[in-house]
């Protein structure tokens, strides 16, 4: 199960598809409020998280996942639409394992990052 | 009868001898006298008897008490007691007064013995030394006027011999010299100061002593500047000698000054004056030809000349300023005007100037620089447009910024969709078509926000292209309002529009203006879910101008007092100044808004309840025959409040 946190139903929702159209289970959430009520309660194995978000930005968000045990070691995928310096230092000690610019990956790349963080090796897609 | 006494006493001598020594005795100037034991006058010759004021005969047997005043005559006995005593001759100078005045005697007196060596008398011989004795006092007050001169002056004195040999020196010239006059007197001049051997002081005393001719000249030793003047002496030189350093260097700081300061009046671009307001002449440098382009002999150099050639509209302020700082009591002055040049322009001037008076407080004289101020304002002028520009830059960086993030943000979702339609597992699937649309949709959008762009960007720099007329408002306004009403779900939200009074025209671009209330209606579609929203166009005159107001009211969800604030600030709500959920959009559309009112002479305000609604009202000229420059800068930051007045 992948989590994707986004405000953006445009790209949120194609990204999810495509998860899916590789063999992903999927659940999304518009922002980080619903994001952490989703995790609590999914315990998804890798989260796609945007930065800029309404009502619960990103850093907030990994502060509270952090804060759940059960939580704790949930690989996240960061997604920014501006440069990611501004977050890398904020985000310091949060565990975030990679920072990806929106736009400037496809869809097959992002597939691959999400199953090399999961130690799944490509093109054996697990279904859950 | 004298002579019988005299004769009864003296010693035998031949009669020849005898009269031989009278004679003589009476010949002579020195007194010649003998007295008895007694003290009584055996002898006198001439010279003693015009002391007495007598004939010798009338002394002869009369004692000095017979003769002098009391004193006198005790005085005379005294010493002719101490001979007695003493039994040999002594010498006397005595001051005694007689018949004829006080003089004064050098005497020598002694015991007179007869042949058997028997005392019976006193001789003696008094010279009168009066006249040595006042010159000898004459001499000694002299030499000590002298001397006491030589101490008392301020130059430095010394006196050399024919071997160079100091043989006076003054105090002052101790001090000058360090020399003293215990150890120096006597010493060859050379041998004290060895470092002046060969110097120009040995060249010019050596001239003073071989040719007789006194010298002056300066020169510099010890570190210090002298000024010398040597004058022979039949046995040597003298030297009179002052410290001038002081004077030297003021005389050399004010040569260097002076140099400096003709220097800068000849350099200078500024003109510059000395007006001796007593005579109304002035003196301008250089500057008045190379500046200010007037040939100095062709122009009348007096104040006069001044004032008739500052600018007539600023000629009054600039007189009436320098009169009362004449009359007052102001050393300084300035002012800034337009002064004409010999080309027949005018150029800006600071004038700036330092008013010297008498002791009675009138202006006497007005020294004073008139600056050219045009290239100090076009400097000014390029400071500014260069800030103008670095904020331009600034702005544009900023807006670069966030039209990246603007534009990456539908980017990205076009890629994720287009990955999941061109992946042939997604065939079929619903969500292929609604991608599709999405995609559609989204490059609309995209498209949207880049004319938007390029028209904020147009306004921005004042670039525009207006369509201008005059133009009935009201099918402008149905048009606006038929655009939004397909957007609006009529069971719930109720769109409304009135005029007030009625109908009217207006100068403007019409579709200008629709897009302006499209844009207005548009937002206040977006953000009202139930209620409804209301157009309103009103016309009204005042402050004798045709003004336009269009309101637009809903009652959606309101702005925040912060989102207020930066309402049609481009990017400002993306930007991360003000976070929202609920504003969504550039903020193009109403910077763009503004710009338009701008053009139309207004401005456009917002006022918000929250949870309640907001009330856009944009207020435009309706007579503007062409359309007014737009100053606002939709890319910089903080605007004017966006607030409603009150």
């Amino acid at each position: 199960m992948i989590l994707i946190i986004d405000d953006v139903e445009i790209f949120r929702e194609p990204i999810a598809a495509c998860l899916r159209l590789a063999g992903f289970e999927t659940t999304c959430a518009p922002d980080g409020v619903e994001g952490l009520k989703k995790a609590k309660e999914l315990k998804p194995e890798l989260i796609l998280l945007d930065m800029a978000m309404p009502r619960m930005d990103g850093i907030s968000f990994l502060r509270a996942l952090r804060d759940e045990p059960a939580l704790r070691e949930v690989p996240v995928i960061a997604l920014t639409a501006v440069s990611a310096k501004e977050y890398v230092n904020r985000a310091k000690d949060l565990n975030v394992c990679e920072y990806l610019l929106k736009s400037r990956f496809r869809a097959k790349e992002l597939i691959e990052r999400v199953r090399s963080h999961l130690g799944q090796s490509s093109r054996q897609p697990t279904s859950a | 009868m004298s002579m019988v006494n005299a004769d009864r006493v003296v010693p035998p001598l031949l009669p020849d001898e005898h009269n031989l020594l009278r004679a003589v005795a009476h010949c002579v100037n020195d007194i010649v006298f003998v007295k008895d034991l007694e003290g009584r006058h055996l002898f006198v010759n001439e010279a003693g008897a015009r002391f007495f004021a007598l004939a010798p005969a009338e002394v002869v047997g009369k004692t000095n008490h017979e003769l002098l005043e009391p004193q006198t005559a005790e005085a005379v006995e005294a010493t002719d007691r101490a001979t007695y005593a003493a039994g040999r001759e002594l010498k006397f100078e005595q001051t005694l007064t007689g018949p004829n005045g006080t003089r004064v005697f050098l005497t020598s007196k002694a015991p007179y013995r007869d042949a058997e060596g028997r005392l019976i008398g006193l001789l003696g011989i008094s010279c009168d030394i009066t006249e040595r004795k006042r010159m000898e006092e004459e001499l000694r007050r002299s030499h000590q006027e002298t001397v006491d001169i030589l101490e008392s002056i301020t130059d430095g004195f010394y006196t050399l011999d024919r071997e160079w040999r100091l043989t006076y020196i003054n105090r002052r010239a101790e001090e000058f010299l360090r020399m003293s006059r215990q150890t120096d007197i006597g010493r060859n001049i050379w041998k004290i100061y060895p470092d002046a051997v060969g110097s120009i002081f040995q060249e010019k005393y050596q001239k003073v002593m071989d040719e007789h001719v006194s010298v002056n000249f300066e020169a510099e030793y010890d570190g210090r500047w002298w000024e010398l003047n040597v004058y022979p002496k039949s046995d040597g030189l003298s030297v009179f000698f002052r410290d001038i350093t002081e004077r030297t260097r003021a005389c050399l700081a004010l040569t260097q000054s002076e140099a400096r300061y003709s220097l800068v009046f000849k350099a200078t671009a500024d003109v510059i004056y000395d007006w001796d307001n007593r005579t109304d002449q002035v003196f301008f440098n250089d500057a008045i030809e190379s500046a200010f382009l007037y040939s100095k002999e062709k122009i009348e150099l007096t104040g006069n000349w001044w004032a008739d050639h500052v600018h007539p509209e600023d000629r009054r302020r600039v007189l009436a300023s320098i009169w009362t700082a004449f009359a007052g009591t102001a050393v300084n002055w300035s002012a800034e005007y337009r002064f004409l040049k010999g080309d027949g322009t005018y150029v800006d001037v600071l004038d700036r100037a330092y008013i010297e008076r008498d002791s009675s407080g009138r202006a006497m004289r007005t020294i004073g620089v008139m600056q050219d101020l045009t290239q100090q304002k076009r400097t000014e002028q390029l400071e500014s447009e260069r800030q103008h520009l670095r904020d331009a830059v600034a702005a544009m960086e900023t807006v670069l910024g966030v039209v990246g993030h603007e534009l990456r943000t539908p980017l990205a979702g076009l890629m994720a969709m287009s990955d999941y339609v061109l992946d042939p597992e997604s065939a079929g699937t619903p969500e292929r078509e609604n991608f599709l649309k999405g995609m559609s949709h989204e490059i609309d959008r995209m498209s949207r926000t880049v004319d938007d762009l390029l028209e904020a960007a147009r306004l921005n720099s004042g670039r525009a292209r207006w369509n201008w007329e005059e133009f009935e408002l009201e099918p402008v306004c149905r048009e606006a309002l038929e655009t939004i009403r397909p957007l609006i779900d009529s069971s719930k939200v109720a769109l409304s529009l009135r005029f007030e009074p009625g109908p009217a025209t207006m100068w403007g671009d019409a579709a200008a203006l629709r897009r302006l209330i499209i844009n207005v209606l548009s937002n206040a579609r977006k953000h009202t879910s139930a209620g409804s929203v209301d157009l309103k166009v009103s016309s009204a005159e005042f402050d004798g101008a045709r003004w336009t107001e269009i309101e637009v009211s809903d009652t959606g969800g309101g702005i925040t007092p912060e989102v207020l604030e930066r309402l049609g600030e481009a990017f400002a709500l993306n930007s991360g100044v003000v976070g929202s959920n609920f504003i969504s959009g550039t903020g193009l559309g109403l910077a763009i808004c503004k710009g338009i009112a701008e053009a139309h002479g207004g401005s456009v305000h917002f006022a918000s309840d929250v949870g309640r609604g907001t009330r856009v009202t944009v207020r435009l000229r309706a007579d503007l025959e062409g359309p007014a420059p737009v100053r606002q800068r939709l890319f910089s930051g903080a605007g004017e409040s966006n607030k409603e007045a009150a």
